[in-house]
């Protein structure tokens, strides 16, 4: 056996602080049609794999709190990685939940949660801190080959959290919230005066990123974490580290052509409870919608992409992670506390949210793969 | 050491009370009149104090006389009771960082100390840069530095500390926008708070993140983790040799938070009132005794945080005294925060 293609059986054991396979809900036969990680209602983190119905199709523990995760663009392996600063990975089988390869990273790196893969599916890039050095980088790994490590990109800015692949054109989006972490010091933020967020590239077939947006020196402490790519259009999902009355945009939405960005702004009421904070960002299959998650404030918030307007809210206490739905207008989302799923319609007319209850779920985390 | 963990295993086995108590307005105006305004208060003052010592030494071409030295330890230490608090005046144009840039990973207060005696620098140039303004930076200038030829330095820095303090002052307690009235009437004028829930929640907020600063900023970096190499320059203000009694200060002030600014022999007021009066008695309790424990232990260490780490004794007490603040820490989350109807938001933590 390779030493990378652990089994499950092996993974399992080599994990003593895993719950028993007992604890684990009860699974469906169905497909799943929503993956996700999650904290199980049985104990223990895990990612699993949810049916229509909300039924668990799958549910595979991870050694601890999990974050994103994405699917291989040929064949059926989902890629996860730990939430920072953590050191798992592990590519699961996308209808199974079995693990078929773990991500060996090296000691002086650790993840920041993202990952996304070439379009071709033969290369997988995550997010991680290169904490001596004090820069972020895309480890770089060889999907068709057991997941060895291939070498990694400057991520062209510190911090580097969500990376997303363009469909159109298979370049890789980086958010680079600008924050200087290290592991010595947890999650403690060791640079905010100084910081400066970007928003960078990855060409295809290119060995760097290139910076593409940085905020104007007033809006520095506007951390970019979350992207999403329709076309040329990338939305752009923000966290503000400076004083709470202040109010800032949250999200931005580049133009069709990418040369400049429009800032998204909330109904005040909403502003104000949003604690200038989002966790999730998608844009619908139709590029018509953009929708974000904001889990301090508890709701999660639809613009038009056409002209930037207020679409409507949908009430959601810890609610975060957003991805997008199966036609134009159609979102999915969950909530951390009471772990629920939501099938959202958001258009012209408003928006409509309908609920489903998963029992076997103590809180979805803050991202989703529908 | 082993009492301590016996009270913290106590915690998961008291019951957790179906009632919950009320964010009430009195609770809030407890924690923000009986301990953070006075807190911003002593820090005015001590502030003001080291200004004028700065002045007079520098007057007589001196810097570090012993009234400064004296000056500087107590206005540093009345900072360490007030950072406790991360909301509202402290956050405007950066003053926390402003007031104290540290840690400093990448020796930016060095590189902005020589930039500056090399252009010669003025106040303004001082202005400008955030990690040269502030406590590490005036300690290094009065314990390492040059003497009374820094006064051009030291001067606008102790100034500066003063008027930052007195501004953090004015803005929590003055005119309509005080942020005192944001707390206090949440939902109310151009309060940022919609609730007493959302205030006391941006209290507790700093609280917390004041243990967390202490557990790993402070203890743990100059410790090193799992028996690794010591470092005693990570320590907080090592030159002067305030890192323990900084740490201490920190401890004693969340402690006074946690009870409204209340004397040990007063009456119980803050969070300690609000468990009690919600029939809370056994968690009151409990918090009691892990804040007088966790005090306890930090005030056993009499040499400097640098000193102590490297010495075998010092430094067992300085890991029960990891565990003890992590307790605190973990109390103060899961039991408390929940007990006042704080939610623990599973995604709403930071950053991700």
């Amino acid at each position: 056996m390779d030493g990378r293609q652990l089994s499950r059986r092996a993974l399992v054991a080599s994990l003593a602080a895993l719950p028993s396979l007992a604890a684990l809900p009860a699974v469906s036969a169905a497909r799943p049609v929503v993956v996700t990680t999650a904290r199980l209602a049985a104990g223990g983190f895990g990612i699993v794999g949810l049916d229509a119905e909300g039924g668990v199709a799958f549910a595979e523990p991870l050694p601890d709190r999990g974050h994103g995760v994405v699917r291989r663009p040929a064949g059926d392996d989902v890629a996860v990685v730990a939430r920072r600063p953590g050191r798992f990975g592990y590519v699961v089988g996308a209808k199974s939940g079995v693990v078929r390869a773990q991500l060996d990273l090296p000691d002086t790196r650790h993840f920041y949660g993202h990952a996304a893969y070439s379009a071709d599916g033969r290369l997988l890039y995550t997010t991680e801190n290169a904490f001596d050095e004090g820069r972020g980088v895309l480890g770089v790994w060889d999907a068709a080959a057991g997941y060895d490590r291939l070498g990694e990109v400057d991520s062209a800015g510190i911090g580097p959290h969500e990376v997303r692949r363009a469909e159109s054109d298979g370049s890789l989006w980086v958010a680079n919230g600008g924050i200087l972490t290290h592991p010595d010091s947890g999650r403690i933020k060791l640079n905010l005066p100084s910081m400066e967020p970007t928003l960078a590239r990855v060409s295809p077939g290119d060995a760097e990123a290139e910076r593409v947006m940085v905020l104007p020196a007033t809006l520095h402490k506007l951390s970019m974490r979350h992207v999403a790519v329709h076309r040329e259009r990338v939305a752009v999902a923000m966290q503000y580290e400076g004083p709470e009355g202040d109010i800032v945009p949250l999200i931005g939405l580049t133009d069709r052509d990418g040369t400049s960005c429009r800032l998204l702004d909330l109904p005040e009421s909403l502003a104000m409870r949003s604690r200038q904070y989002t966790g999730d960002v998608a844009i619908d299959p139709a590029g018509a919608v953009v929708g974000a998650g904001l889990p301090r404030g508890g709701f999660f918030a639809f613009w038009a992409a056409e002209d930037g307007r207020f679409l409507g809210s949908v009430e959601a206490p810890d609610g975060c992670a957003i991805a997008r739905g199966p036609a134009v207008g159609r979102f999915v989302i969950s909530t951390g506390t009471g772990g629920r799923i939501g099938r959202v319609t958001a258009g012209p007319q408003g928006v409509e949210v309908v609920w489903t209850s998963v029992p076997a779920i103590a809180a979805f985390d803050n991202h989703l793969m529908a | 050491m082993r009492l301590f963990a016996a009270v913290f295993a106590a915690v998961w086995f008291l019951p957790v009370s179906v009632v919950q108590a009320d964010a009430s307005q009195d609770l809030v105006q407890d924690l923000v009149d009986g301990n953070v305004i006075p807190a911003y208060r002593t820090f005015e003052a001590k502030t003001g104090t080291l200004a004028q010592a700065v002045e007079e030494a520098c007057a007589a071409d001196s810097l570090a006389t012993d009234a400064v030295t004296a000056a500087f330890a107590d206005a540093w230490l009345a900072w360490a009771g007030a950072r406790h608090v991360v909301k509202g005046p402290v956050t405007y144009f950066d003053r926390q960082f402003r007031i104290e840039f540290w840690p400093d990973t990448r020796n930016r207060i060095d590189r902005g100390l020589i930039a500056l005696r090399e252009a010669g620098g003025t106040p303004e140039i001082v202005a400008d840069v955030v990690a040269v303004q502030g406590f590490p930076a005036l300690e290094r200038l009065i314990y390492t530095g040059e003497g009374a030829g820094d006064c051009f330095i030291a001067r606008p820095i102790a100034a500066n500390l003063h008027n930052m303090a007195a501004e953090i002052l004015t803005e929590w307690t003055q005119g309509d926008s005080a942020f005192r009235n944001a707390l206090i009437a949440p939902g109310t004028g151009a309060g940022v708070y919609l609730s007493y829930g959302e205030s006391l929640a941006a209290l507790m907020t700093g609280a917390v993140s004041s243990l967390e600063a202490v557990l790993r900023l402070r203890l743990k970096r100059p410790l090193g983790e799992d028996g690794g190499k010591v470092r005693p320059k990570r320590a907080e203000a090592w030159r002067s040799s305030l890192s323990m009694k900084l740490i201490q200060a920190d401890l004693a002030a969340v402690a006074d938070f946690y009870r409204g600014g209340a004397g040990r022999n007063e009456e119980a007021r803050g969070i300690d009132a609000a468990l009690r009066g919600a029939g809370e008695t056994d968690l009151a309790d409990l918090m009691t005794k892990a804040f007088r424990l966790t005090v306890e232990t930090a005030a056993t260490i009499d040499n400097p945080l640098a000193e102590a780490v490297a010495d075998p004794k010092s430094a067992a007490v300085l890991e029960d005294l990891v565990v003890q603040v992590s307790a605190l820490k973990a109390l103060l989350v899961q039991r408390v925060g929940p007990a006042l109807g704080i939610p623990a938001g599973f995604n709403a933590m930071d950053g991700d």
